[in-house]
């Protein structure tokens, strides 16, 4: 990484910052962060006026663009069909456009398309008095038993009449309350149906305060009937037809808004990402440093596109422009990373970022995890019916949402990979479905190097010296990065007492149990390496060296998970096979019974083996390995880049 | 057929194996099923998400049923012909179901440490790769179970059929089946630890691995329990 200073005449500013945003190769920092010795010379950039004018443009555009997207018709996709045949995002081609000509456009194409906003309000009031409407249809509904007119509701110059719904169950208790409350003239009107109560009450115009507050109860529901004259049902049928006029009215206004879609909608779309692109431009001015006449732009590169960067940079300014790349201080949080790998390693960067981005100047684990994060997979799923099963998978889903998505592209390659290893894993282990082919088709698996089930201790034994192999080469690289920084007496403590104290206790665990015998002065060597290695390790953390022991035990000790999962991979797979063969007779039930068991069991151990196998593969480079050499932290590369999702400069489909 | 006392043996070791090792996973998987309810209950989306946390702690249950089988199977109760099983190896196989069954016990810390995963991965979605590796920090402990019930079938001739032990070692593969079982239950602890580990993580993303080193300090006293259990082994001849 490159800390870079761009020098330039302010004429040449706007050309040079679009040509980086489309570049995207350098993260721009705000120089007055640091306030460095540069800036006393320097004055801050005040914020650009057409910052305004593009916001108010995005939001205008933004309304009229969800505005449009009401009337389109998109049908939903299912998950499964996104998985497997995405449609891949159209690119609009565009040109390089200035401030002043996307305005230009933003108000040609506003003045075109923005009466679709009047359209949408008066849409939207259709829309209400239709669902009125509906309800008044409800309402008048109820009553239309009682065969009334509807002109008697409401107020008139004597009475006052009002319709109400009460539930069935606290109508006694709603008599009761009128009877108690003696109106001088209260008439009322009743008809069940089901658990609701329709009710008519009439009272004098002076009691309509009192009636009005006996009906603000929790069980009754006073119907709003608008002024409607007329019988209930001559009422509804011209209501009816009346929603029917509206309803035309609506299509009518959605055809407005389909056609202004047609015309603009895609261009509308365009123009919104534009206009946020150039809007993300204007905001970074307040980062630069200032003088009359130029202009100075502080950001990081990567070291590889320093020299691409300085081509941009000339080309756009006609050579007027200082470029100076510096190395930073490498010491400092602030320096961003990014990683640095070859194309085939980049989808195991993602494992890498699970736990922590490397810091600057730390070494990146990708290129050791990756192999032995595959490896651990296959060992403990060990099945090579599994391992075809993720293979087929991770090849359709490459084929299908891999085209369009580079995280499932990576993903998928990360699984192809998989499921590969696995596959010669279990023809190795002689794992298919468990025995299937022993058990149900008489067959023995050929090319059998290992089988967990059979030679557990076989396999505790290569899984212990994979484990004693990577956690020693998280020892080295940690050595190796001490003796690249000169910390000396942490390489001695934290790495060299561990190169002694290992062959030593190797040797004398060997010699105690009796599984080897040694040379008296080689007993002694050991003895003496043993101490040394104790002694650095107590220096280095006082009494709590203690736990750095068992800790480390521990650490080797847990590799014996490859044994385990790979275990149960097979044991419950044979334990599936077993069962199906028990249930499996001469009656066909009972075969297809056997059939469901053995397709359900299996199912469900690869789902689980396959998730575990890979947890704990995970667990085994976070905890076990990373937890010698690496700390991760480090911030992100965030390089100063358009995003640009629908539109492309110069190209496209469209 | 006649069982013989040392398949009878055996039989209880496969049911202690199984048993055991049930109720912890019954209980992990009760408790991040809790969890899991109520983040699908804010976000019906997230049912998946909170089904992998779920299933974690069913681990243990495996290797419980795993090694039932096995035990059934060195016996011939199941897809084979019985075996003449000696005592000595019924011991050493109730050694083994209380080395997975106890140790299957450690599946309640999973299920804590998966309660916190589930939550703070439905808050956000890109932590779930975290909060599945503090999850699965408790499983250690099965796992050391599961090692020494191995070595125990192993070194007791299970997988072979040939069967030279004494009754005395079989009496000592029960201390091999006791230390590391008991110690197992450290994974509790662990899973307390992990579950805060995943929780401090969210919050602030850079100190995974110092919350990783606190979690896995409860792992020391399930490492003395497996040190124990081979020490038993090699002392009582197991080991050759």
């Amino acid at each position: 990484m490159k800390q870079v200073y761009l020098g330039l005449h302010r004429a040449y500013l706007n050309e040079l910052l679009s040509d980086l945003h489309e570049a995207g190769l350098l993260e721009i920092t705000n120089i007055w962060d640091a306030e460095g010795t540069l800036c006393a010379a320097l004055n801050e950039g005040e914020r650009r006026p057409e910052i305004e004018k593009c916001a108010e443009s995005i939001q205008d555009i933004a309304t009229l663009i969800d505005v449009l997207g009401e009337s389109r018709e998109e049908e939903e996709e299912g998950i499964l069909h996104l998985l497997l045949s995405p449609r891949p995002p159209r690119k609009i081609s565009v040109e390089k456009k200035d401030f002043h000509q996307l305005c230009r456009e933003a108000e040609e194409v506003m003045s075109g398309a923005g009466a679709a906003v009047d359209v949408k309000r008066s849409l939207d009031a259709l829309r209400a008095r239709i669902g009125i409407l509906h309800e008044q249809q409800e309402s008048i509904a109820m009553l239309a038993p009682f065969e009334l007119d509807l002109g008697y509701l409401g107020e008139s110059e004597l009475l006052y009449t009002v319709p109400a719904v009460i539930d069935t169950p606290a109508y006694r208790h709603f008599a009761e309350k009128i009877d108690k409350e003696r109106f001088d003239t209260l008439h009322i009107s009743r008809i069940a149906a089901g658990s609701q109560t329709v009710v008519i009450l009439t009272t004098v115009r002076e009691d309509r305060d009192h009636l009005d507050h006996l009906l603000q109860e929790p069980y009754i529901r006073i119907l709003e009937i608008e002024p409607f004259t007329g019988a209930p049902r001559e009422t509804i049928a011209a209501i009816q037809s009346e929603i029917e006029v509206l309803g035309r009215e609506e299509r009518e206004l959605m055809d407005v808004l389909r056609a202004t879609d047609a015309r603009y909608g895609e261009h509308l779309r365009q123009l919104h990402e534009e206009v946020c692109i150039e809007k993300d431009r204007l905001m970074t001015h307040t980062h630069f440093g200032w003088t009359h006449d130029t202009v100075v732009i502080e950001g990081w590169a990567a070291e590889k596109d320093c020299d691409r960067l300085q081509e941009i940079c000339d080309a756009s300014t006609a050579g007027h422009v200082f470029c100076k790349f510096h190395d930073p201080d490498g010491t400092s949080d602030n320096v961003p990373v990014c990683y640095d790998n070859p194309g085939w390693l980049r989808p195991f960067e993602a494992v890498t970022t699970m736990f922590a981005r490397p810091r600057y100047g730390e070494v990146d684990p990708t290129l050791f995890t990756a192999p032995v994060l595959i490896l651990f997979f296959a060992l403990m799923l060990g099945d090579a019916v599994y391992g075809l099963i993720i293979t087929v998978i991770a090849a359709v889903l490459y084929r299908g949402a891999g085209t369009v998505s580079s995280t499932i592209r990576d993903g998928s390659i990360l699984l192809m990979a998989a499921g590969v290893a696995t596959i010669v894993s279990g023809i190795l282990q002689g794992g298919y479905m468990g025995d299937f082919l022993p058990r149900f088709l008489g067959i023995t698996p050929p090319f059998v190097i290992i089988n967990a089930l059979e030679e557990p201790i076989v396999f505790l034994r290569l899984a212990l010296i994979i484990g004693i192999v990577q956690i020693n080469l998280g020892l080295c690289i940690a050595a190796y990065q001490n003796l690249r920084k000169k910390r000396y007496t942490e390489l001695l403590k934290g790495q060299v007492s561990w190169f002694f104290l290992q062959p030593a206790a190797a040797i004398m665990l060997f010699a105690f149990f009796g599984w080897g015998t040694f040379a008296r002065a080689v007993m002694i060597a050991s003895a003496l390496a043993a101490v040394v290695g104790i002694g650095l390790i107590l220096l280095r953390s006082g009494p709590l060296g203690f736990f750095d022991l068992t800790g480390f035990l521990g650490d080797w000790l847990s590799y014996a998970r490859l044994l385990a999962l790979a275990l149960a991979t097979g044991g419950i797979a044979m334990t599936v096979n077993i069962l199906a063969q028990m249930v499996a007779g001469d009656n066909p039930l009972c075969i297809i019974l056997a059939a469901f068991i053995f397709i359900a069991g299996q199912t469900f151990n690869f789902v689980l083996q396959t998730l575990g196998a890979f947890i704990h593969s995970l667990r085994l480079q976070f905890v076990e390995f990373f937890g010698k050499f690496y700390t991760g932290g480090g911030k992100e590369f965030s390089p100063f880049m358009a995003k640009r999702e629908i539109t492309e400069l110069n190209g496209g489909d469209v | 057929m006649a069982m013989g006392t040392g398949t009878v043996l055996v039989v209880i070791g496969a049911g202690l194996s199984v048993g055991l090792s049930a109720i912890g996973a019954g209980i992990g998987v009760g408790i991040a099923g809790a969890a899991a309810s109520g983040v699908t209950a804010g976000d019906k989306e997230k049912f998946g998400l909170a089904l992998v946390f779920q299933a974690l702690p069913q681990t243990q249950g495996i290797y419980g049923l795993l090694v039932a089988i096995l035990l059934l199977m060195s016996t011939g109760i199941l897809g084979g012909n019985p075996v003449d099983v000696p005592v000595s190896v019924g011991l050493t196989a109730i050694g083994v179901g209380i080395a997975v069954g106890l140790a299957g016990l450690s599946a309640i810390g999973q299920g804590i440490a998966a309660s916190s995963g589930a939550a703070v991965s439905a808050r956000d979605p890109e932590l779930m790769g975290k909060g599945l590796v503090f999850s699965v920090l408790p499983e250690t402990q099965a796992i050391y179970g599961l090692l020494v019930a191995i070595l125990l079938m192993a070194f007791s001739g299970m997988f072979t059929g040939v069967f030279t032990i004494s009754e005395a070692v079989g009496f000592a593969a029960i201390g091999s089946g006791l230390a590391v079982g008991f110690a197992g239950l450290s994974g509790i602890g662990q899973g307390i630890t992990a579950g805060a580990g995943i929780v401090a993580t969210a919050q602030q993303p850079e100190v995974m691995g110092r919350a990783l080193i606190f979690a896995v300090m409860s792992e020391t006293f399930a490492i003395f329990g497996l040190l124990v259990a081979i020490l038993i082994m090699f002392g009582s001849g197991l080991m050759g």
